[in-house]
């Protein structure tokens, strides 16, 4: 607990003194520690705290969100006055008696990151380095890094919840430079989870740093990607940053209540190939994107977004629930105590299906076998997305081929829904940071690996 | 003498009487924003927000830690948690990083606007933008994103070496995005504002709704592009993107850590002689307008690219240092952050074409007029390489023949950079760090329709 109930219930018996019918209050104390790795040596040590309270108040459907960094009785009180008379006119009303929200942590956690001797942390980071630079003479450059948080949040509203709840996040970041007869390249990688970094004792941080490489040098000889539209292949885990793009964003009610989706009104309507079932799961244990409650205390869900092509839910929070009527799925979240919640992703991907990986490639006379994404970016209004391909291969006539570099897929979501048309049985999740009206968050994706029948591939024109 | 003043010389001791020299800086202020679902208000924000953040050098070696809680002693406690970084880290290089002694700093005016007006008035002109947006064409379909900001920023920098420097600006921006449609056909366009003073906005609101609904409306009857090569004209706007490609370029730190494609290349030609670039952080334009750099040195302005020749790159103090280069000024970090080196407003001198001529200089050319994806999901900064959706006009002999969409840009930013063939000579609306005008490129890539 960070801030005593009494209080609490004062600051939202303030937020609600104009007539506001709902307020909320988010509290934060999160610990940060960034350490990196340059040129074999110690580079960065930062360690910081974030320290303050976000008050939300909403009339009707206007919402009013308010930050300080004064968390006694009086700053948050002149926090929430402020909040509630920046807009209301109205008569006062009182909030409900606070009382808990009982759950049971499905994570589990085990030294705090500053409880952790840093030697151990570090030790991580030089093995990253000296398996990279043994692999290969051509590595110019090794950047690793470790990034820790451990965020403390009470959440309090105006009908009577109360929670508390701890979330650790550990991540090892790992860049490589190369130089192959003049031409420079670059690959990264990184492993980590919601918990804290002893995991780090498990995971092979030598094949990491040598199929990174590996990778690097195989890109410096590697020729550029082609041009054109083309049977594309996607591999799994990261691979799934095709839904969360083309789809999962356009799924928000943060999109869908303004009408600003292509998917809005599309419920229980095919949307996609009867192959492709999706979820959102903020339910998994120690899963890089799940929550025990989201940002606005309400308990975390799995929900299934699509099943066999029909889309069967949106992704849904407060205001998204108020404004469109559809239950919240437990999807409220944002990056801290600065922004207000919005309705986000949390673990989401595109379920198992029966299809065999070697007959989709076996499937292609000439396309491209995407096997790691970069980036992903997308506009839900219109569905346009484009995302980074940082591994890729020709297919021909069936078979694998030569590696290339430099490609992008770009499409729109609805389109390339329609058009994947073999999932297979080998799922994989991956880390991702999301980015969008709340902020920066942890959000896994995941897929087995799909055939998409045709799709836009951005390489360089013969 | 102010709380942080009296707090901060209690740090000084402690730092003393341990051997190590210490910097603070502080930013933080004051901002709200509000944004409209049609004509009802969807959100209004208010926030008001500290931070401090120290730098703790020991033996050259350097450590950070940061706090939301400006008290005596959770100050306290963040430095000493600096302190164990800095000991915990092993010098960089043969130099050892110091603080900067103190320096006179040049007084910028003009960054202060008036705000004074009324809550009401500046509801008004986020309500009336999006109500502007939606008068414009029948078929946009929603504002999906809107708003109107206003900020009160200040950021403040003492040290043990007695730099005590203070800067305070005030500005509002904003924008609005149209959705439109047509048919089964939907394409988004947006336009945004920046002004020191609120009467500017007021006067731009009706160009800017404008702006939003045209570049939404006029992309609706998109067609395909055929694959191929063809000489561009990078719209003003659009050319930004280019630059925050090339920025980290410049930095002596990424030259030191080998990173820059620029190693060896000061003195040498790397773009068009038509192309020139200069860093100004007095440029009262720009959004990246300051008077002394994050360790408190003295702005200055620096030319990056003179005709084409590589003339410096931007540096901090440690770098200029380690790397035996002139001291620009550059040093980059928040309360947050470890201490880098970036530029402040970076502004592409102006050619003598004008829009119309440069779309007339080739027989094909592509008016590119903005990038549809995030650099992060198109651009690799340690190649260069860039492949990146984006949308615009195909122009024959200076002659528009209509949108183009759905295709991929790809090449190289370096090699972009030599293939200027003339620069335009008007700037855009401002609003940002980066100015450009509108650029002519004799060949890119272009992935599109099948040939």
């Amino acid at each position: 607990m960070i801030v005593q109930p009494s209080i609490l219930t004062k600051a939202l018996d303030a937020a609600l003194s104009t007539g506001a019918d709902f307020a909320d209050i988010f509290i934060e104390d999160t610990y940060s520690s960034q350490l990196s790795l340059v040129n074999s040596k110690p580079h960065e040590a930062i360690v910081g705290q974030l320290y303050g309270a976000g008050i939300r108040v909403f009339f009707g459907f206007e919402v009013v969100y308010v930050t300080t960094n004064d968390l006694s009785e009086a700053g948050l009180v002149k926090a929430a006055l402020n909040a509630a008379k920046s807009r209301g006119t109205g008569d006062a009303k009182k909030s409900n008696p606070l009382v808990q929200v009982p759950f049971d942590s499905i994570h589990t956690y085990g030294e705090k990151p500053w409880e952790m001797n840093r030697d151990k942390k570090f030790k991580w980071l030089n093995s990253l380095d000296q398996h990279a630079r043994a692999r290969s003479s051509l590595v110019t450059q090794v950047e690793a890094g470790l990034n820790e948080k451990f965020q403390k949040i009470q959440i309090a509203n105006s009908k009577g919840l109360m929670a508390y709840d701890e979330r650790a996040y550990s991540r090892i970041r790992f860049q490589n430079f190369v130089e192959v007869d003049g031409v420079r390249e670059s690959a990264s990688d990184d492993d980590g989870h919601m918990g804290t970094s002893e995991i780090f004792d498990q995971v092979d941080l030598k094949k990491m740093a040598e199929e990174a490489t590996d990778r690097a040098v195989m890109l410096a000889k590697a020729d550029y990607a082609p041009a054109g539209e083309m049977p594309v292949v996607i591999d799994n885990a990261f691979g799934g940053v095709i839904f969360h793009e083309a789809c999962g964003h356009g799924l928000e009610t943060t999109s869908v209540a303004k009408n600003a989706s292509v998917f809005a009104g599309k419920l229980g309507e095919k949307i996609a190939h009867e192959s492709v079932t999706a979820i959102d799961d903020g339910t998994i244990a120690n899963g890089w994107g799940s929550l025990n409650i989201d940002d606005e205390g309400n308990k975390t869900k799995k929900t299934t977004l699509i099943e066999n092509g029909v889309l069967k839910s949106y992704i849904v929070d407060e205001m998204g629930s108020r404004q469109t009527g559809f239950e919240t799925t437990g999807s409220g979240r944002k990056q801290s105590y600065k922004f207000a919640p919005a309705s986000r992703m949390r673990n989401t991907y595109i379920a198992a299906g029966k299809d065999k990986f070697e007959d989709m490639i076996r499937d292609v006379d000439y396309g491209l076998y995407a096997k790691r994404m970069g980036g992903g970016s997308v506009s839900p209004g219109t569905g346009d997305y484009n995302f980074q391909v940082s591994e890729a291969y020709i297919i021909r006539n069936g078979r694998i081929e030569e590696p290339v570099k430099g490609a992008c897929l770009i499409g729109r979501g609805i389109d390339t829904l329609g058009k994947i048309t073999k999932v297979s049985s080998d799922l994989k999740l991956a880390r991702g940071m999301c980015g969008s009206v709340s902020g920066s968050i942890p959000a896994a994706i995941g897929q087995p690996q799909i055939l998409v029948s045709s799709l836009m591939v951005g390489g360089r024109a013969k | 003498m102010d709380s942080i003043k009296q707090n901060f010389e209690k740090v000084v001791k402690r730092a003393q009487t341990l051997n190590a020299e210490v910097e603070l800086l502080v930013s933080g202020g004051e901002s709200f924003s509000a944004s409209y679902n049609k004509e009802n208000l969807e959100s209004f924000k208010n926030s008001q927000s500290q931070m401090a953040g120290f730098r703790v050098i020991k033996d050259g070696r350097q450590g950070y830690a940061y706090t939301e809680n400006l008290a005596e002693d959770s100050l306290m406690r963040t430095f000493q948690a600096a302190l164990d970084n800095a000991e915990m880290l092993e010098v960089s290089g043969d130099t050892k990083a110091t603080l900067l002694a103190p320096n006179a700093v040049p007084q910028i005016e003009g960054l202060q606007g008036s705000f004074d007006d009324s809550m009401d008035d500046k509801l008004n002109v986020a309500k009336s933008l999006v109500a502007k947006i939606f008068s414009q064409d029948s078929r946009i379909t929603a504002v999906p994103y809107n708003s109107y900001s206003e900020v009160k920023a200040f950021k403040r920098i003492l040290n043990s070496k007695g730099v005590d420097s203070k800067f305070e600006q005030s500005y509002c921006s904003g924008f609005g995005y149209a959705l439109a449609k047509e048919g089964e056909v939907s394409k988004m366009g947006g336009e945004g504002f920046f002004a020191r003073s609120f009467n500017n906005v007021t006067k731009d609101i009706e160009t800017v709704a404008q702006e939003a609904a045209r570049k939404a409306t006029a992309m609706l009857a998109a067609k395909t592009l055929k694959t191929g090569n063809y000489a561009v004209v990078i719209e003003r706007d659009t050319f930004q993107t280019i630059l925050t490609m090339l920025e980290s370029y410049f930095s002596a730190k990424d030259l030191f850590e080998g990173k820059s494609l620029l190693k060896g290349k000061v003195g040498h030609k790397i773009s068009s002689e038509v192309f020139s670039l200069v860093d100004d952080p007095f440029e009262a334009t720009g959004t990246s307008v300051r008077p002394f750099d994050d360790e408190g040195a003295a702005s200055k302005k620096v030319s990056l690219i003179n005709k084409g020749v590589f003339e410096n790159f931007l540096t901090n103090s440690e770098y200029a240092q380690k790397m035996n280069l002139p001291h620009t000024a550059h040093a980059a970090r928040s309360p947050a952050s470890q201490m880098d080196i970036s530029a402040s407003n970076l502004v592409v001198e102006k050619g003598q074409k004008t829009l119309e001529q440069l779309l007339a200089n080739f027989d094909e050319v592509v008016y590119l007029t903005g990038f549809t994806g995030g650099l992060h999901a198109g651009f690799k900064e340690s190649t260069g390489d860039f492949s990146m959706p984006g949308e615009g006009f195909l122009y024959h002999k200076g002659v528009q023949v209509g949108p183009v969409d759905n295709f991929v840009v790809s090449g190289n930013v370096l090699e972009l950079l030599g293939k200027i063939v003339a620069v335009g000579n008007e700037y855009g609306r401002g609003g940002s760090d980066k100015i450009c005008p509108d650029v002519l490129v004799s060949s890119l890539s272009f992935a599109g329709a099948s040939e």
